[in-house]
């Protein structure tokens, strides 16, 4: 989510890119990515890029909050507020 | 199930890390075609110099424009530009046109005061000066441009004192190359 959140709003990021940024495993980025789209907070779109499969996922709107308040949520812990 | 301090400190510092890789690999995706870009002009203007130097004072201009007219091109289609207004859309073309007028007018006088100089340094001035920004912009957080302007630089001034004859070529290959590989090395990244 928080390479997602870097991004300009709804701009999609590879899935190969993805695994690489965050150093995890094909399926255990995959099983993330289910969860979090069942959620509705990241989209997921198939498509061809030539003859090549591409999966993208991007943040939804709702995605995007929600992490806000997941930030918000750990600053206020450092804080003393939570 | 609430989290300690150190977690949340700890967590905050993953979101921080990762949120700064995604950015810096963003930013060199977005870099890339520019790069390429002007690497694929300049091959082709330092070329047409080397090869026609009759018509050196001149064949700058319509490179130049082209790329320009590019950078607009390729600005326009990012996806921040398709999230800006109307207006801020205008306002960011005229701040990009001020800037590139600022740049080149500041390379005109310059090599007034500094007036004669040769073709030579002329063009070695310019490409330092495009090396410059890259080194500037590696150092405010995008490493591989940063070292695509130190090897620019060092190509230059190499050509500069060591190549006696076609360093228009020279710079056209090496540099214009450069930055070509440079753009391919930063699409991968």
């Amino acid at each position: 989510m928080a390479a997602l959140k870097a991004l300009p709003k709804s701009e999609p990021i590879e899935f190969v890119r993805l695994k690489e940024i965050v150093d995890a495993t094909e399926g255990n980025l995959g099983a993330h990515i289910a969860t979090l789209e069942r959620s509705g907070y990241i989209e997921v779109t198939k498509d061809f890029n030539g003859k090549k499969p591409r999966t993208r996922v991007s943040m939804t709107t709702a995605g995007r909050r929600a992490f806000e308040q997941y930030v918000d949520y750990l600053r206020g812990i450092l804080d003393g507020g939570a | 199930m609430s989290l300690s301090s150190e977690q949340a400190a700890q967590a905050l510092r993953e979101v921080e890390q990762t949120s700064a890789l995604s950015s810096t690999l963003y930013g060199y995706q977005q870099a890339s075609p520019y790069l390429i870009l002007w690497g694929v002009i300049w091959v082709i203007k330092f070329a047409l110099g080397d090869f026609f130097p009759q018509y050196n004072n001149f064949i700058w201009i319509p490179f130049d424009v082209l790329g320009v007219a590019g950078c607009f091109y390729l600005g326009a289609r990012s996806a921040r530009a398709r999230q800006c207004s109307g207006v801020q859309k205008v306002n960011d073309g005229w701040r990009w046109l001020g800037s590139i007028a600022a740049v080149m007018a500041f390379i005109v006088v310059i090599q007034l005061i500094m007036a004669p100089v040769t073709e030579r340094q002329a063009v070695t001035f310019i490409v330092l000066i495009v090396a410059v920004a890259y080194v500037l912009y590696g150092l405010w957080g995008s490493p591989r441009i940063g070292v695509t302007g130190v090897v620019l630089a060092a190509l230059i001034l190499f050509g500069y004192y060591q190549v006696q004859v076609h360093f228009d070529l020279w710079t056209g290959v090496v540099g214009g190359g450069s930055l070509i590989l440079a753009g391919l090395w930063l699409k991968k990244a």
